[in-house]
């Protein structure tokens, strides 16, 4: 009893933690960046500030164009709305204006495929489907700088390949990507640059090949 | 530029889901935006009619007081809690938080207007016509009740993420305000020196002048209207200069 008024006196702490430290880096535009590290290495934190969502406690983030942040697919999905509504309410968060998702719409519902259940609502949806939609939506709402975490792992292989053929596509057109990921084959077949985090640190920024080397060394 | 528009229609977008997924799948459920008012009004009618004396007038200044008050009350709660209950948004993209703060309050106003409708009803109904001019004063304080709220907001929602006691906080005290404003009583049997006490809520300023508007058709005191109006607006502009500052980390609090 009275440990639960003592805690109930005590101001709730957020124990700091520095996820992320003296990082700097330049990307060109059209460059294919590839940040890997292990869990916990501050590589989402690194993606979060970019995209704004955090801000840094000290230095900057300096941007030239637009971004077009997929940290997680699918973001206000609800799933008590329909498939149509819910590709408004995510196209309108990741910047599109009503008009262009208009304009856009046909052809979101038939990348994902899901024509037949577009005006059912989501929670009818199998999770493999709802990610297609949001994957849609995202491919749509691209600008000039992509960020990207982790979110091509999703859908079956299919949907897989097509998904990164459009990735591809985007960085063909001399779009920025900056992409997350686990998986060392993408980063040596197509990262023009790679960035190894550990422990909130920037081991290695250059050749995907050599950062793959010394990632797969220190686990 | 365009961007400034897409705020707009994130702002629309986001409080056209909030109405939809409110009344979803549940017809009774929005009868009962104007139902609530309602029957709290019976309870209270019934028993202070009773107290002080009741008539027309007394029901009408009662009815009008109670939907005044449930605005503010759940503008605020919702302007207060609303970064947190849209986490799974700014946490993940990075839009301007106030779109978030008036998106989900736009639905309270909504609510609002249905039990205006309501209220509009029972003037009729009781006979009373308050003139077109008088009418529009009192809506224009509507606005002003939103105006405050939306301020209200401002401050609390970003400190909110921090001291989350502070919604079981206000809830006790929007039913202390309750009874500190002249919803129940007339104005008259508060003796003078308390009168001005009542006046530190800041709802009981509009309260007494919208019933005395659509009551009396009286429309008093020029000098005092100015002064709150300016005081609503000096604050809605202090409020919203706090939040752009103090709620840039707020995904960082959640």
């Amino acid at each position: 009893m009275r440990g639960a008024f003592v805690s109930l006196l005590k101001q709730k702490q957020y124990e700091s933690f520095q996820a992320l430290d003296h990082i700097s880096f330049e990307v060109q535009q059209g460059e294919f960046v590839g940040i890997i590290g292990k869990n916990g290495s501050g590589k989402s934190t690194l993606l979060k500030i970019l995209a704004g969502i955090y801000q840094p406690d000290r230095g900057t983030v300096q941007i030239h164009g637009q971004i077009s942040p997929f940290l997680e697919l699918g973001i206000g999905f609800n799933p008590e709305l329909s498939g149509r509504d819910n590709i408004y309410v995510n196209g309108i968060l990741l910047g599109l204006t009503k008009k262009e998702i208009d304009k856009k719409y046909d052809e979101i519902v038939a990348f994902s495929e899901l024509e037949r259940f577009i005006d059912q609502k989501l929670k009818n949806y199998s999770s493999g489907m709802q990610v297609r939609l949001a994957f849609s939506v995202a491919i749509f709402a691209n600008r000039d700088i992509l960020l990207l975490d982790e979110v091509l792992a999703v859908g079956d292989m299919a949907f897989k390949e097509k998904s990164f053929q459009k990735i591809w596509e985007f960085h063909t057109q001399g779009k920025t990507i900056i992409l997350v990921t686990h998986d060392s084959d993408v980063v040596t077949q197509y990262c023009d640059t790679a960035i190894l985090l550990s422990e909130g640190k920037m081991l290695v920024k250059g050749d995907p090949q050599q950062a793959i080397n010394i990632y797969t060394h220190m686990s | 530029m365009k961007t400034q528009q897409n705020y707009w229609e994130m702002v629309w977008v986001l409080a056209k889901t909030d109405f939809k997924l409110r009344y979803n799948n549940s017809w009774l459920g929005f009868v009962w935006v104007i139902l609530k008012p309602l029957l709290i009004f019976l309870v209270l009618d019934f028993v202070f009619s009773h107290i002080f004396g009741g008539g027309i007038k007394f029901s009408l200044g009662l009815l009008t007081g109670i939907i005044l008050w449930s605005f503010f009350a759940e503008c605020t709660m919702v302007g207060m809690t609303s970064l947190l209950n849209k986490a799974h948004i700014i946490t993940k993209i990075s839009i301007p938080k106030w779109v978030i703060v008036v998106s989900s309050t736009l639905n309270t106003l909504l609510n609002f207007f249905l039990n205006l409708l309501v209220l509009a009803v029972f003037f009729i109904l009781g006979g009373v016509f308050p003139n077109m001019l008088n009418i529009m004063i009192a809506l224009y304080y509507c606005l002003i009740i939103y105006l405050i709220s939306l301020s209200f907001s401002f401050f609390t929602a970003p400190l909110f993420l921090n001291f989350r006691d502070m919604n079981q906080i206000w809830e006790v005290l929007l039913t202390a305000g309750f009874y500190a404003a002249p919803i129940i009583y007339p104005m008259s049997i508060i003796p003078a020196h308390i009168q001005t006490l009542l006046y530190l809520n800041p709802m009981t300023f509009i309260i007494v002048h919208v019933k005395n508007i659509l009551l009396e058709n009286q429309f008093v005191y020029p000098l005092h209207h100015a002064l709150y109006l300016s005081l609503s607006f000096i604050s809605f502009i202090i409020g919203y200069l706090f939040f752009q500052k103090f709620s840039q980390r707020s995904a960082e609090y959640i």
